[in-house]
This record gives C-alpha cells, sequence and structure tokens, in this order.
C-alpha cells in the first residue's frame, strides 16, 4: 500500500493545482448558499445578516409567470438536448468516414467556431437576418413576392429560431467529443464486418452507436444536471427585449434578472440559483440511479 | 455507494464549519469600521464641534479618497492634472489625495453594483435613481449625524432640497443641484423649424406638436420624424411626465398637482396613461415613428448626428438644450410641453453617497463639502483646467479656447454631474442666466404632495418582481403605438392585476398616510 502511494507521488502532485481550483472556486463558495436564506445587509455582513427562512424564494413561485417560465426553461432544455445530440452524431459520423485529414480538420475548426463566439454578436447576426425593412429573411421574402413578417413582434416562430439559433452555436462542442469517440473504435470490428458484407446504415447502426454509448449516456447526464439552467445570453440577447416576444422567450434566468435589475436584491437572486442546483442535483441523481438500472457500467457514480 | 456519499457528505460539512470562521472575519470587520465612525461623530456634537472636526479631517494621514461619476470617457486627457488641482485645493481643509474613477456610461450600474455588493474602498459614489435598496443593505452610510459636522455650509445651502433624500431619520447623500423637477416636451432640430417657418413658443400642447409632425413628414419624407429618446423604453414614454409623481419607478404615484391628495394609484389605470397610448397609436399611424423603433440599438444623438431624423419626445429642462446640442452635434430647439413636477425622486434620484466600503468617511464629506460650496473646485469639476479646457470669455462665462472643440477638449462633464453648478461659470451656449433660469424653473415647478416621502418596498419585493415582468413586455410596445390601445391596454392592465399591482398600491397608500399623519 505504502509504496503504492509513494509511487503516485507525481500524479498527486501534478493532480494538486487542479485539485485547489476546483475546491476554491467550486467548493468553497458553496458556504455562500446561505445567501438565499437571509435577508442580506451589507453592514452586518453575510453571516450576521437576519434569517428570512424561505422568503426569498416566494417570488420564483408565487408569480402569475412561474408555470410559464419553468415551462419554457425545461422544454427549450430538452429540445437543445435531443436536437444537438442528433445534429452532432451526425456531424461525427459523418467526419469520421473523411479520409483526407486535413479536410477533417478544416470542417472541424469551422463547426466549432460559433461555439467561440459570444452571444451579444450572436444577437447582432440574428438581427441582421431577421431585422424588418432590413433583414435578410425579409429581402428574399420581398424578391419572391410574399409580404414581410415582423419576426421581433411574432411569439410563434421564436421556438424554432432559438433552437435552431442554439444547435449551431452549441453543436460543434458535442461533435468533437463524439468524434473523438468514434476515432477510439477499433477499426478490425469494422474490417471484419465489412468481410461479411455490411451495409452503410447497419454499419452504424450496430457498430458506431453501440460503442460510444458510454460517451453519449455521459454526455447525457451532464445535459439533465443543468436543465433548470439557461443560456441567459440566447433568451436575453437574441430576441432584443421585444416585450412582445418575452411570453414565448422567458426563462428563470430572464424572469430573475429582469425582476431583480432594478431591486438588486442579493438574497433573491441567490435563491433562484439555488432553486435551479438543487432541481438539477436531484435529476442527476435520479438519471444516474436509472442508468445504473440498466447498464451499470455507464453511470457517473 | 452508501460509503462513498458518507464520505462527500461529511467533506461539505467539514468545510462548510471551515467557512464559518472565514466570514466571521468579514464581518467584524465591517461592522468595526461602522462603528468607528458612529463613535466620531457621538463625540463631536454640531455647536462646539469644529476644532475636534478640523483634527479628524487634517490627521496627518493622507487617505485617497475616491469619486465614482458617469462620464462619455474614462480616460479624458485632463484627468490627472484635474486631480491634482482638486487635491490641492482639498489640502487646505483636509489631509488627503483625491483620486477621480470616472465610468462610461454602458457600464456604470454594473461596475457601481459590484463595487457596493464587494464593500471596495470608495468615498464618494455617484447615485441615479433610488437609493432605497442600497441603504436597506447597508451598503451606504448613513450620514445624518455627520453631515452637520463636516459638511455644514452644504446642509444649509441646499435647504428645503436636503428633506428629499432623508429616509426616515436617516440621511443617505446629498443631491446635486440641478433642475429638481421633471417635465417633458419635443427635442428638435433648429434648422428645420427654421425652414419650415415655425415659432417654437407657438406650440404649446400635444395637438399642436402633432400639426407640426405633419408638416415635417411632408416636406421631408426621406427623414425619421421621430426617434426613441431611451432605447428600450417606448416612443412616447416621457409624455407621462409631469402627471404623476411616481413613487415606486415606473409603477404607481399619486398625482403630481394635488388633485387626489395622498392617493396612491397604478399609473397606467388612469385616464392619461390611455391618452398617451391612444396618441402614440395615431402618431405611428400615421408614419411619424421610426420603423422598428423597440429594437433599435442606436441612440438618439447617433440619429441626430447623422441628421436622419427631426427630433424625439423626452424630458427637458434648462440645460437640455445645452446638453443635447452639444450631444448631437447640431443646434437643437427645446419645446416643453408637460407640467413641471418636483417629487422626492427629482431631488433625491441624483446623489453623492458615501458606501460603507469607505476608510474615511468624515474626510469625504468635507471633500463634498468643498466641491459644492467652492466655486473653484465647481469649475474643475465641470470645465476641466482653466486654460487648457476652458477660458473665461466674459464675467461668469465660460467657452472653448483657441483650437479646442468639443471632440479635442481634455474633460467633458455634464451640469447635473458635478455637485452644484450654480457656483460655477455658466456655459457661452447658454444664456447668461442660466442659473438664475434653473432657480426660477426649480421654484415654478409644482410640488407634488408627497414630496419628502420614500416609498419602502421591502414588504412587496414578490410583486414588484412580478410587476416589473409585465412592464417589460407591455410599456415599450404601448408607448411606441405598436398595437391597438383599448385592448392591449386593457390586457396589460389586467396582467398588472394579476401580478400584484393592488398589493403594491395597497402597501403604498399604507405607508404614505402613516407618513401624512406625522
Amino acid at each position: 500500500m505504502k509504496t503504492k502511494i509513494k509511487k503516485c507521488i507525481p500524479i498527486y502532485v501534478m493532480l494538486l493545482p487542479g485539485f485547489l481550483y476546483l475546491l476554491i472556486n467550486n467548493y468553497l463558495p458553496m458556504g455562500g448558499l446561505v445567501m438565499a436564506f437571509k435577508n442580506v445587509n451589507w453592514q452586518k455582513g453575510i453571516w450576521g445578516s437576519d434569517w428570512a427562512g424561505l422568503k426569498n424564494f416566494e417570488y420564483l413561485f408565487k408569480t402569475p409567470d412561474a408555470f410559464n417560465i419553468t415551462r419554457n426553461t425545461v422544454c427549450y432544455n430538452i429540445a437543445f438536448i435531443i436536437v444537438n445530440l442528433v445534429v452532432a452524431l451526425l456531424f461525427a459520423i459523418l467526419l469520421s468516414e473523411i479520409k483526407n485529414k486535413l479536410a477533417v480538420k478544416c470542417y472541424q475548426t469551422v463547426i466549432m467556431l460559433p461555439f467561440m463566439i459570444s452571444m451579444v454578436i450572436v444577437s447582432y447576426l440574428a438581427y441582421a437576418f431577421l431585422a424588418g425593412d432590413t433583414g435578410l429573411f425579409n429581402g428574399l421574402r420581398r424578391n419572391m413576392g410574399l409580404n414581410e413578417i415582423s419576426w421581433y413582434t411574432e411569439p410563434k416562430y421564436w421556438p424554432f429560431i432559438l433552437v435552431i439559433i442554439h444547435c449551431w452555436k452549441s453543436v460543434g462542442y458535442g461533435t468533437v467529443v463524439y468524434l473523438s469517440s468514434i476515432l477510439g473504435i477499433d477499426q478490425e470490428l469494422y474490417e471484419a464486418a465489412a468481410v461479411d458484407g455490411i451495409k452503410e446504415l447497419q454499419k452504424i447502426r450496430y457498430i458506431t452507436l453501440p460503442l460510444i454509448k458510454p460517451t453519449i449516456i455521459t454526455m447525457m447526464l451532464l445535459n439533465v444536471g443543468r436543465i433548470f439552467y439557461s443560456d441567459f445570453g440566447l433568451f436575453y440577447q437574441v430576441p432584443m427585449s421585444s416585450g412582445a416576444l418575452i411570453d414565448a422567450t422567458s426563462t428563470i434566468d430572464t424572469y430573475v434578472y429582469r425582476g431583480l435589475i432594478t431591486l438588486g436584491d442579493v438574497g433573491m437572486s441567490s435563491a433562484a440559483g439555488f432553486y435551479q442546483s438543487i432541481v438539477g442535483f436531484i435529476l442527476i441523481l435520479v438519471a444516474n440511479w436509472i442508468t445504473n438500472k440498466y447498464s451499470a457500467e455507464n453511470a457517473l457514480f | 455507494m452508501k460509503r462513498k456519499v458518507l464520505a462527500v457528505l461529511l467533506t461539505m460539512a467539514m468545510t462548510a464549519a471551515a467557512l464559518t470562521g472565514c466570514g466571521g472575519g468579514t464581518e467584524s470587520g465591517s461592522s468595526g469600521n461602522g462603528d468607528t465612525s458612529g463613535g466620531e461623530a457621538q463625540s463631536t456634537e454640531a455647536g462646539g464641534g469644529s476644532a475636534e472636526a478640523s483634527s479628524v479631517l487634517k490627521d496627518g494621514k493622507d487617505n485617497v479618497i475616491t469619486i465614482v461619476f458617469p462620464g462619455n470617457s474614462s480616460a479624458p486627457g485632463s484627468l490627472e492634472a484635474v486631480e491634482n488641482a482638486l487635491t490641492e485645493l482639498a489640502r487646505e481643509t483636509v489631509d488627503c489625495t483625491i483620486d477621480l474613477n470616472i465610468l462610461e456610461w454602458g457600464v456604470y450600474s454594473e461596475q457601481t453594483n459590484l463595487m457596493l455588493s464587494s464593500g471596495e474602498d470608495v468615498d464618494i459614489l455617484f447615485n441615479m435613481g433610488t437609493v432605497q435598496s442600497s441603504a436597506n443593505s447597508g451598503q451606504i452610510l448613513n450620514i445624518a449625524d455627520m453631515a452637520p459636522v463636516y459638511a455644514p455650509e452644504t446642509m444649509e445651502m441646499l435647504g428645503q432640497y436636503i428633506k428629499a433624500c432623508y429616509v426616515g431619520d436617516n440621511l443617505y447623500g446629498f443631491p446635486s443641484v440641478r433642475q429638481f423637477a421633471t417635465g417633458a416636451g419635443l427635442v428638435c432640430r433648429t434648422d428645420i423649424l427654421e425652414e419650415l417657418g415655425v415659432d417654437a413658443s407657438s406650440i404649446k400642447t400635444w395637438e399642436d406638436v402633432d400639426v407640426l409632425l405633419a408638416q415635417v413628414k411632408e416636406t421631408h419624407p426621406e427623414l425619421d420624424v421621430l426617434v426613441p429618446a431611451d432605447l428600450g423604453a417606448g416612443m412616447m414614454r416621457s409624455a407621462i411626465f409631469g402627471t404623476f409623481d411616481i413613487l415606486q419607478s415606473n409603477m404607481a404615484g399619486v398625482y403630481a398637482d394635488g388633485r387626489d391628495g395622498l392617493t396612491a394609484d397604478s399609473i397606467y389605470a388612469s385616464d392619461e396613461f390611455m391618452e398617451i397610448a391612444k396618441m402614440a397609436y395615431d402618431w405611428n399611424q400615421k408614419g411619424y415613428f421610426i420603423a422598428d423603433s423597440i429594437t433599435l440599438t442606436d441612440t438618439r444623438q447617433t440619429f441626430l448626428r447623422a441628421g436622419s431624423c427631426f427630433g424625439y419626445v423626452g424630458q427637458v429642462h434648462p440645460g437640455t438644450k445645452t446638453q443635447e446640442s452639444i450631444n448631437a452635434g447640431c443646434d437643437v430647439t427645446v419645446i416643453p410641453i408637460t407640467d413641471c413636477v418636483t417629487g422626492t425622486n427629482n431631488v433625491a434620484g441624483v446623489q453623492y453617497t458615501i458606501p460603507t466600503g469607505s476608510d474615511a468617511p468624515e474626510k469625504a464629506l468635507a471633500v463634498l463639502n468643498m466641491i459644492y460650496t467652492n466655486p473653484a473646485a465647481q469649475n474643475l469639476l465641470h470645465y476641466g483646467i482653466e486654460g487648457t479646457d476652458y477660458i473665461e470669455v466674459r464675467d461668469g462665462v465660460a467657452g472653448y479656447p483657441e483650437g479646442i472643440d468639443n471632440t479635442t477638449v481634455g474633460w467633458s462633464n455634464e451640469t447635473w454631474l458635478t455637485g452644484n453648478a450654480l457656483i460655477g461659470l455658466a456655459w457661452e451656449t447658454d444664456p447668461d442666466d442660466i442659473w438664475e433660469q434653473y432657480t426660477e424653473y426649480n421654484n415654478n415647478a409644482v410640488v407634488s404632495p408627497a414630496y419628502g416621502f420614500t416609498f419602502d418596498s421591502a414588504n412587496v419585493k414578490t410583486e414588484i418582481t412580478a410587476v416589473q415582468n409585465v412592464l417589460d413586455k407591455y410599456t415599450a410596445t404601448i408607448y411606441s403605438g405598436m398595437a391597438d390601445p383599448e385592448e392591449a391596454v386593457a390586457q396589460f392592465n389586467s396582467e398588472l392585476e394579476a401580478a400584484g399591482m393592488p398589493r403594491i398600491v395597497e402597501e403604498m397608500q399604507a405607508q404614505l398616510d402613516v407618513w401624512s399623519a406625522q
């Protein structure tokens, strides 16, 4: 046992910086969760402020919008998870079939690029397409003889617009992860299958997908934990604060931001964060337990 | 699995216990600060305090007094020179070094929020909007005891206007001396007015403005007649100013002219709001508004500078003409339409406060006192360095020196940001008696029956959050005339009711009754 630890010391030393960073950035601030239950008064400090019980959580549930924002957040996230999964897998499988190494790198970079762009810039890009009179889409519609659509005042298009924009922006990340997983599959399997006369689609269905199942499950579990969170930039910036769209694009994060920007109440916004993370925590536990039942080796813990 | 979970829980518990120690340290630090200053103020009563006061101010320690306020650029050319000059002036009565921290408009509220919540050592903070939440969460100091000791001249000079900054018995800051009333009107290009041969003084009501706008649209079809005054707020948002003293930002208040006494109500349920909604719809149909006004990203200053619009409907006061002409780069005419109302927020809405994180609040107060009463300090803060950024063109009036204009000058500041502009020089583009005009404007304004009352929102935070979301949904659309007013206003009001507006009005009425009984 002792020699084993001794042998691993260099590994522990390498682990140390990352571990310290996680400790300081992710674990120590957990103590601040108490802010959600307090009436924060800066002169008394965080610990000396009075307890407020569950009062800070009321505004999330009492408002008539509560159902609306929760529904929006969860449904959009489910749509994002499914669409991103399908498109990322599609791209990953396509990329894995390309023989030209340089071409693969190029495509990978191009697909990954939107992931690096700030959401504010994306909102302006969207504006260039969707603006009333100068936008690209309305210009095309005019050329085709159709009437213009005022995109920013019609809520019914926005679930589709937001899903498409989110997919365009985030699919690069998933593609890279799944691609690296696919590349790790032993080529002999494919060759053996080719001898038996396998077709393309069957190859994907019987070899590729089952072998990257662990990766897919891990990614899904991680996404499930964030189901009550939303990309603030996407839901606040892209609709350009247009009042008519608020019902269709309002999520928990934007609701908290809009409501508290005048009040500036730290306790209430901490309560919102606490609520989101507790739900995420419970969901991960449940999802992991389910995974344990069906394919125990793929569960997170 | 059980062991693992237990181990994780144990670790978290140990960490949390360790954290209690951390939190305690910070807390005692900040409360210790508060105690010292409180103790000082009590030992130096207003009467025989001046000797002890000056011993506190001239204690030999060179504290850095950081003043934070907004500006167009965070590093104007004359920044260091102005800081040095101010330090020299201040050192006559206070041992300190003055540091000016100018934050750009776009990031001002976020940065100051961060400064306040982190307890950074900022000594004088320029605060816009209500101080209620900062005061309630202990981010700014109560200077009710210290102010008469360290800033007696300022307290005297502010007279009745200091009343508006009191919340109960606590005083949280000094209002900047400026226009103390809100009124709205039309701000438009002078050249087009002259071209049409219109006399600005003949335009008195919104109907007159309608006629004028029709003329402009006919003769200049290539122009966007009106642009929004503020981004995202709606074209006609300012038109409601002058009718109400709004006691909770954008939500509810009392009639300014006192017709209903101290009866609070939602401003969106009133007839005046419906009238404005209909006017906005009508004007939008007539094509006066720029297209897509809600999603615009360019400000009114940009449009005026580019010459692509006629004007906007917004807040007007004696200094608007100079302020907007400089911002727009062309001459504008200001046509006031609504009444001017003085409410608590008009005075208290722009204050110099002292954050809790300040390490020398007494010195900060003394520096503020200097800014408010010393004309030399005032001119420095307003115009910059004499000779480089401005020269005295004639008695009491300043102007640009040879070869400098508003794009090359090393310092620029707006009148309402400088503390007490009235004791400094006037600017050459304003009439010579501009400060008298300000005083007259303030004296002639309708004083709201609720002047001096500040609404405490602590009990209705849930409702305010919900109502704010409903406001974001509807106000911009209604004020820009993009929806049928009858339907939209009715729907708006019913959603406001569901969100809790009646609770807010009830709470406001209860507080008003208590306040008026005192």
